[in-house]
C-alpha cells in the first residue's frame, strides 16, 4: 500500500523517525570517536620515527573514477538519512522497483524487503554507514593494496544492491536506460571492477582499451533495447489519448513529486514534449547513446572526444529531464543512473589528447603517462601510516553497518519498537490482580493461586472471533517460543470473551485450531457468565454483543502479571495487519515478560 | 589478445541485451496473466424457508462486493412483518445456514477470515439463541444443516454428522454414495432428514454431467438427461422432499418433487437463470428469483402450475409467507453513509406486487476488518 511501509505502519511514523534519527546519531558519536582514535594512533605511531613518503603514479582516470565514485557514495549514504528511508525502503523502493518484475525476481526481492521490514531502523542505519564508509575508503585510499580493496568492497556492495532491487529492474517491463534500468548500482560495480585492478594495469594500453570497448558495448545494446519497436518508447498515446510512453510516464511521476517548482516544471515539460514528439525524443537518445557506444570503439582521440561530448550530453539530458536529478521524493537512494555513466564515460574517455585534463597536465614529465599517453599523477600527500590508518577507520565504519546487518539477516529478528508504535506504550503499573474462580477446556479448576511464583500473561478472547484473537493467541505462542526455557515459568492465560459463545466445548474448538492443546503453559479459561462479567470489568474487557453479525465487541488488553500476583505492565495487544507487526508484537511481549521473571 | 577482449566484450553485450530482451518479454506475460476464479457455490444465494409456524429468510446486506463489508442475516417473519434475528456473538462474514422445522431454527454460522471451526446456535419460538459448536467446517450451500425430527444433521468436508440437540457433540453418519456419484465426482453439499426415511437425503455436488444430484444411500433420484447442475436447494416438506436443480447450461431449473418413498411425483422445468434467491414452503411450493433473458423475473412453482412475474427493483430476496403468498425483499445498502440497510417488503396480490412493510436491517460495517 502506499505510504505504507515496516508491515503496515505509515512510512512518516514519527516515532520511528525519532528512533532513526537518535540511533544515527549516536553511531555518529562512534564514528567521531573512530576518527578521534584514528589521528591519535596516526600522531603516536607518526612521532615514534620519520613518516614514509612512497609517491605512488596513479593514473588520472583512475584518480578520477576514485573520487567521483567515492563521493557518490558518501552522497548515497547521506540520502539513505531521509526520514521516510526505515518505513519506505522496503516498499516504496524495493517493492516497487520490481513491480513489472517476473515473478521469481519479485519473490527474491521480496525475500530482501521482508527482511527491511523487520528491522527497518537497524539497516536503514547500516546502510547510511555502509555507504559512507565506501566513499571514504575510496578517497582516502590512493594506491596499494587498501586501494585495490576499497574496489572489491565497492563491487560487494554494489552487487549486493543490485540483487536485492531485482538486477535494477533490468528484467521489468519496458525497461530503459533513460529511466533508470539496469540500475545505478551496477554501473557502480563496474567502476569497482575497474578500481578493483592492479594499479599497474592502468598503465597497460588493453586495461583502458577493453574498459571502453565494454562500455561501449553497453551503450549500444541500451541503444537497441531502446529502439526495439513494441515497446512504446516510439509513441506518445494510446487510442483514447491516455499518455503511455514510458519516457513521458517517467517524467510525470517524477514531476508528481514533492520538488521546487522549476524542477518539476522542467520534466513536466520534458513529458509533455516526449508525449507529443516521441520520435524526437526517443530518437534523439537512440542515436545518441548508440553512437557514442561505437565511438567508444575507436582510439581515435577526436572520436572519444566526441563520445565524451555527445554521451555526456544525452546523460544530463535523461538525468535532468527524466530522472529529475533523482534525489527528490523522500526515498530517493542515490543520484540514479545516469550520473555514474557520466562518470564512467569521462574517467575512460580521459586519455584522449587534446583533452582539458590531458592540456592541465600537458607540461608534465612525458614518462609519467600511462600507455594511452593519460598523465600518471603522484600522490605525495599522506605518508603510508596516515592511509593505513585511514583505510582501518573507514573499514571500521563499514563494519558499524555490517554487522548489524549480518545479524538482522541471520537472526530474523524483528523490532519490537513496530508493535509499539502501533499501539500507545506499554504502560507500567502497580496493582493487585483480582481473584477468580474459572476452569479450562477440560473442566480443571483454576484460580488466582494456581498461578503463583510464576509470570501470568493475562488476556482475554473471543473463542468465535474470525482475525484478532487468532492472531493475539498466535502472537502468544511465538512469545513463548521466543522465551525458550524461560517459558516454564510463564503461564498465558486468555478469559473467554463473549457471552454467547464461552462453553469449554468452544474454547476446545478454538485450543485445536491454533494447535495450542498441547502449549502446558496455555490456559484459555471459562466459567459462569457471572464470574466472566466481574473479571472484564476488573480487567477494562467489558464485552458486548452488537446486533447485525457482528463480533462480540471486547478491548485487547494483555496484562502483565508477576509472580506475587501484582498487575505490573498494561500493554495494549491489538494486532497490526501484517505477520511483521505480529512477530514485533511477540518480540515486545517478552521483552515485557523477562524482567519478571522469578 | 586484443581481440580476444574485444570479443570477450561484445558477446558479454550481446547477452546483456538478449536477456533484457527476453526478460521484456517475461514481464509482459507475467503480468498479463489472470488468475482464474474457482465457481462459487451458491451459499451467498439467499434462501428462504417457511415452515408451518416460522418465515425465515437468510440474506446478504453491506457491501456485497467486499466479504469484510458483507453480512449475513436471519430475517424471522410470518408474512408482514419481519424481525432480524441473527444469531448473537459471531461475525457473520462467512454466510449463514438454517434449518427449520416448526418453530425451531438452527444456524450454522459459517466460519470466516482466520476461523476454521463452525459455531452454531439454536433457537425455539424466538427464545433466546443457544450456542453449539462443531470442530468441521459445514459445507457451504443453503441445506447444509437439516432439522429432524431426531436431531439435526450436517454436511462438512468428510460427510453427515448428527448431533442429537445439545450442539456440542456429534457423530459421523455413514452416507455411501452411489457408483455413479463417484465416477462423476461428486462431493456432498446438503442434507435434507424428512420423517419418512431412515437415512438423510444427500444433495450432491458434481464435477460431471449427471442425471441427478439427489440421493439416499445407493439409490440415485434420477430425473433428467445427463447435463451439468447445480443443487440450489433440498428440502423436506410435508409430504416428502424436494429438489431445485440448476441448469446453467440450458437456462433452466427443475424443481422435483419426491414422495416419502422417494418416487418422484411431479417434475417442472422453468425456463430461468442466473438465480439470486430461492424460497421453498413446507407444502413444496418453490419461488425463484433469477433472470429471463434481459429482465430479472420472480417464478412461483405450486404444483405443476408456473407464474413468472416481472421482479420489483433491487429486489434481493424471495419469500412465501405461511399462507403461500410470494413476496420480495428489497434492499437499499448504505455503504458510503455505513447506516441500516432498508427492506422493502412486497407482495403479489395476483395482479401486481404492492408494498406490505419496511424494516430496517443494522449493518455493523468496520467491525470485521
Amino acid at each position: 500500500m502506499p505510504g505504507m511501509g515496516g508491515g503496515g505502519l505509515s512510512t512518516g511514523n514519527p516515532v520511528i523517525i525519532d528512533a532513526f534519527h537518535r540511533l544515527v546519531f549516536h553511531q555518529f558519536l562512534v564514528v567521531l570517536a573512530l576518527c578521534l582514535a584514528g589521528s591519535l594512533a596516526w600522531l603516536l605511531l607518526s612521532s615514534s620515527g620519520s613518516p614514509l613518503r612512497i609517491p605512488t603514479l596513479e593514473a588520472r582516470p583512475r584518480m578520477f573514477l576514485r573520487n567521483f565514485f567515492g563521493l557518490l557514495w558518501i552522497v548515497d549514504g547521506l540520502l539513505q538519512y531521509q526520514p521516510q528511508m526505515p518505513l519506505g525502503f522496503a516498499g516504496g523502493v524495493l517493492r516497487a522497483g520490481a513491480e513489472s518484475s517476473p515473478l521469481w525476481v519479485r519473490n527474491l526481492v521480496d525475500s530482501a524487503a521482508s527482511i527491511w521490514d523487520r528491522q527497518p531502523i537497524v539497516l536503514a542505519v547500516a546502510v547510511i554507514w555502509i555507504q559512507i564508509g565506501l566513499g571514504v575508503w575510496l578517497l582516502v585510499a590512493r594506491k596499494g593494496v587498501a586501494s585495490q580493496l576499497a574496489g572489491v568492497a565497492s563491487v560487494i556492495w554494489a552487487l549486493v544492491i543490485w540483487l536485492v532491487s531485482g538486477f535494477g529492474g533490468i528484467l521489468a517491463a519496458g525497461a530503459s536506460l533513460v529511466i533508470g534500468q539496469p540500475g545505478a548500482s551496477i554501473l557502480y560495480a563496474g567502476a569497482g571492477v575497474l578500481l578493483a585492478v592492479p594499479l599497474s594495469w592502468w598503465q597497460r594500453d588493453s586495461c583502458l582499451v577493453v574498459a571502453r570497448r565494454v562500455l561501449g558495448v553497453f551503450l549500444v545494446a541500451m541503444s537497441a533495447l531502446q529502439a526495439f519497436p513494441g515497446r512504446g518508447m516510439w509513441t506518445g498515446t494510446d487510442g483514447q489519448g491516455e499518455a503511455t510512453n514510458p519516457i513521458a510516464l517517467m517524467a510525470a511521476e517524477m514531476a508528481s513529486v514533492k520538488q521546487p517548482a522549476a524542477t518539476a516544471w522542467a520534466v513536466r515539460s520534458f513529458g509533455d514534449l516526449t508525449t507529443h514528439a516521441p520520435l524526437l525524443v526517443n530518437g534523439f537518445f537512440v542515436f545518441a547513446f548508440g553512437l557514442t557506444g561505437v565511438l567508444l570503439f575507436s582510439s581515435s582521440p577526436k572520436r572519444l572526444r566526441t563520445a565524451r561530448s555527445l554521451g555526456g550530453a544525452a546523460t544530463v539530458i535523461a538525468w535532468v529531464f527524466v530522472e529529475n536529478l533523482g534525489l527528490f521524493g523522500g526515498l530517493s537512494t542515490d543520484p540514479n543512473t545516469m550520473v555514474p555513466l557520466f562518470g564512467l564515460l569521462l574517467a575512460l574517455t580521459m586519455g584522449a589528447k587534446g583533452s582539458p585534463v590531458e592540456e592541465q597536465v600537458a607540461s608534465e614529465d612525458a614518462s609519467d603517462r600511462g600507455a594511452n599517453g593519460e598523465p600518471l599523477v603522484a600522490n605525495r600527500g599522506l605518508p603510508r601510516l596516515a592511509l593505513l590508518v585511514s583505510s582501518v577507520v573507514a573499514v571500521a565504519i563499514i563494519a558499524l553497518g555490517v554487522v548489524p546487518m549480518t545479524a538482522a539477516w541471520a537472526n530474523g529478528s524483528t523490532d519490537p519498537l513496530l508493535a509499539e508504535t502501533l499501539n500507545e506504550p506499554p504502560q507500567p503499573v502497580n496493582f493487585a490482580s483480582l481473584p477468580f474462580h474459572l476452569h479450562d477446556d477440560q473442566g480443571r479448576p483454576f484460580t488466582q493461586a494456581s498461578f503463583r511464583g510464576h509470570v501470568m500473561v493475562l488476556t482475554f478472547l473471543d473463542p468465535v472471533c474470525i482475525n484478532e484473537c487468532l492472531e493475539i493467541a498466535s502472537e502468544f505462542a511465538v512469545t513463548n517460543e521466543l522465551l525458550g526455557a524461560s517459558s516454564t515459568q510463564v503461564d498465558f492465560v486468555a478469559v473467554a470473551a463473549n457471552r454467547t459463545y464461552n462453553s469449554a466445548t468452544v474454547l476446545r474448538a478454538f485450543n485445536r485450531q491454533q494447535h495450542l492443546e498441547s502449549q502446558a503453559n496455555w490456559h484459555f479459561l471459562t466459567g459462569k457468565l457471572s464470574e466472566l462479567e466481574r473479571m472484564w470489568a476488573y480487567y477494562a474487557a467489558s464485552t458486548t454483543n452488537a446486533p447485525g453479525g457482528s463480533m462480540a465487541i471486547h478491548s485487547d488488553l494483555t496484562y502483565v502479571i508477576n509472580p506475587e500476583g501484582r498487575v505490573r505492565v498494561i500493554v495494549n495487544a491489538t494486532p497490526g495487519e501484517t505477520g511483521i507487526l505480529h512477530d514485533s508484537f511477540s518480540e515486545l511481549l517478552a521483552r515485557l515478560i523477562r524482567p519478571h521473571l522469578p | 589478445m586484443k581481440k580476444l577482449l574485444s570479443m570477450v566484450a561484445l558477446l558479454s553485450g550481446v547477452a546483456v541485451a538478449t536477456a533484457m530482451s527476453a526478460g521484456t518479454a517475461t514481464g509482459v506475460s507475467a503480468t498479463s496473466l489472470t488468475p482464474l476464479g474457482a465457481a462459487a457455490l451458491p451459499v451467498a444465494l439467499t434462501a428462504a424457508t417457511t415452515s408451518d409456524r416460522l418465515v425465515t429468510v437468510v440474506s446478504d446486506f453491506g457491501d456485497l462486493s467486499r466479504p469484510r463489508l458483507r453480512f449475513a442475516d436471519v430475517l424471522s417473519g410470518e408474512g408482514k412483518q419481519y424481525l432480524v434475528a441473527t444469531p448473537p456473538g459471531m461475525a457473520t462474514n462467512g454466510g449463514i445456514v438454517v434449518a427449520t422445522l416448526g418453530s425451531t431454527r438452527t444456524a450454522a454460522l459459517l466460519p470466516s477470515q482466520l476461523l476454521r471451526f463452525t459455531p452454531f446456535a439454536r433457537s425455539t419460538a424466538h427464545a433466546e439463541w443457544l450456542p453449539g459448536v462443531t470442530e468441521s467446517l459445514v459445507a457451504r450451500h443453503p441445506d447444509a444443516v437439516a432439522e429432524a425430527g431426531r436431531g439435526i444433521d450436517l454436511v462438512d468436508e468428510r460427510g453427515v454428522l448428527r448431533t442429537s440437540t445439545d450442539l456440542e457433540h456429534w457423530k459421523k453418519v455413514a452416507t455411501p454414495l452411489p457408483q455413479w456419484a463417484k465416477q462423476a465426482r461428486c462431493k456432498l453439499r446438503a442434507v435434507a432428514s424428512g420423517r419418512g426415511t431412515a437415512k438423510p437425503v444427500l444433495g450432491l455436488s458434481c464435477k460431471a454431467p449427471t442425471r441427478s444430484l439427489v440421493a439416499v444411500g445407493e439409490t440415485s433420484l434420477a430425473t433428467g438427461a445427463n447435463t451439468p447442475r447445480q443443487l440450489l436447494r433440498l428440502q423436506a416438506t410435508d409430504h416428502g422432499y424436494v429438489a431445485v436443480t440448476s441448469m446453467p447450461a440450458l437456462g433452466r431449473v427443475t424443481i422435483d418433487q419426491f414422495n416419502e418413498a422417494l418416487t418422484v411425483t411431479s417434475s417442472v422445468s422453468v425456463a430461468i437463470g442466473n438465480i439470486r434467491a430461492t424460497a421453498v414452503h413446507h407444502e413444496g411450493s418453490v419461488v425463484l428469483l433469477g433472470t429471463r433473458g434481459d429482465r430479472e423475473v420472480v417464478a412461483t412453482i405450486e404444483g405443476n402450475s408456473v407464474r413468472v412475474v416481472k421482479a420489483p427493483k433491487r429486489a434481493r430476496a424471495v419469500v412465501l409467507s405461511l399462507s403461500g403468498q410470494t413476496q420480495v425483499l428489497s434492499v437499499i445498502d448504505h455503504v458510503r453513509t455505513e447506516q441500516a440497510s432498508l427492506v422493502t417488503v412486497r407482495s403479489w396480490n395476483g395482479q401486481r406486487w404492492s408494498v406490505t412493510g419496511r424494516f430496517g436491517v443494522p449493518v455493523p460495517y468496520g467491525s470485521s476488518m
